[in-house]
């Protein structure tokens, strides 16, 4: 179970910061940045960068993920905005528009 | 605690930063630190260790950590004991565990803002029938309140008028105005209960007393005499002309 838990129904007018893992099912409209695991719900929108040691997107991300392990992109996940990570899945059903950076070294 | 904490829907963790306002609806608990506001349709929970700088509404607010700002809440707030409140509390229910520090104004009861939306609902149904009965408690409930209204400008007239009156008996030289004329720190000391509608008027004639020291010593200088003769005429020599000459010389300075 994740640190820090933005359920459904709640929204964060600002930024949200975390050295824990992050669960986020409602909407943060402000950048989501930890030094652990993101995880963005199917209900979850995030209108700005997102970064963390492994982001899974599920929801919508208006911004760029950056993710210094990897970022996987589930299945009905809405993301416009660069991806930055050495990993990087994009599942069935996904819906990405940006430019992908794999490359090793960054951050 | 788990049904507990199953409820807490969200959670900002200990390391948590929320820079911005928090709002929508179900619990949240922060164990991290909000700087903003938080305007919630459910229950908040600043955790111990929580911090809260800015505003939280909410149906329910428990604080076991710290808040800087202003606690709203519908139905209850609670603070325990490890709890630290700078702000003002409104809520129809506010409960205060020992040991909480609380720094702010304390509103409860049907008045708050907050409860006052349900309260026309609630007190016409109940008053509806008994209209002739409820309203001689509203009547009698309003009288202490506008006597106590009252009381506050007749205490100021009194006291302005209490001046004028000390300067003309001084002229007079009646004495036990002249032992108001020491009232002045009296005054002062009254000035601070202000606040106390009732207390202002039991302070002013009691404290006369007491700085009437000088009077019971000259009645009682008027007892002593009979039981001795030689002894009251030197007393009051000596009573008077310190008293006299101590008052006229810090009134003159």
């Amino acid at each position: 179970m994740a640190d820090t838990i933005i359920s459904s129904g709640l929204i964060i007018d600002g930024n949200l910061k975390a050295d824990g893992s992050v669960r986020i099912d409602g909407q943060v409209l402000g950048r989501v940045q930890s030094s652990a695991a993101v995880e963005l719900g199917p209900t979850s929108s995030v209108s700005a960068d997102v970064q963390g040691q492994r982001v899974s997107v599920a929801g919508t991300v208006l911004g760029n993920v950056q993710a210094s392990e990897r970022v996987d992109l589930l299945s009905g996940a809405r993301l416009t905005g660069d991806v930055r990570a050495p990993r990087l899945t994009i599942a069935d059903g996904a819906s990405f528009r940006g430019k992908v950076d794999m490359e090793a070294g960054h951050d | 605690m788990t049904e507990e904490r199953a409820r807490m829907s969200s959670v900002l963790g200990a390391t948590g930063l929320v820079l911005g306002n928090v709002q929508g609806q179900g619990d949240f608990e922060v164990r991290g630190r909000v700087q903003g506001d938080i305007v919630l349709d459910g229950r908040v929970l600043v955790a111990g260790g929580g911090l809260v700088l800015g505003t939280i509404e909410a149906i329910q607010i428990l604080v076991s950590g710290t808040v800087r700002g202003d606690l709203i809440a519908e139905e209850g707030v609670e603070i325990t004991g490890s709890g630290q409140v700078e702000g003002n509390v409104t809520s129809p229910r506010v409960a205060i565990e020992s040991g909480a520090k609380v720094r702010g104004h304390l509103r409860t009861g049907d008045d708050s803002p907050v409860a006052v939306r349900g309260a026309p609902d609630l007190r016409p149904a109940a008053e509806a029938a008994p209209i002739p009965v409820a309203a001689p408690p509203v009547a009698a409930a309003a009288a202490p309140v506008a006597a106590a209204a009252a009381a506050v400008p007749d205490g100021a007239e009194q006291r302005a008028a209490g001046g004028k009156k000390r300067r003309r008996r001084r002229r007079g030289g009646d004495r036990p105005l002249s032992v108001d004329a020491n009232g002045p720190p009296t005054d002062a000391a009254g000035t601070a209960a202000t606040h106390v509608d009732e207390g202002r008027k039991d302070t002013p004639p009691a404290r006369p007393t007491r700085p009437s020291g000088p009077m019971p010593r000259a009645e009682g200088a008027g007892q002593v005499p009979p039981s001795s003769d030689g002894r009251p005429p030197r007393k009051r020599g000596k009573a008077l002309p310190t008293f006299v000459k101590g008052a006229r010389g810090h009134l003159r300075g």
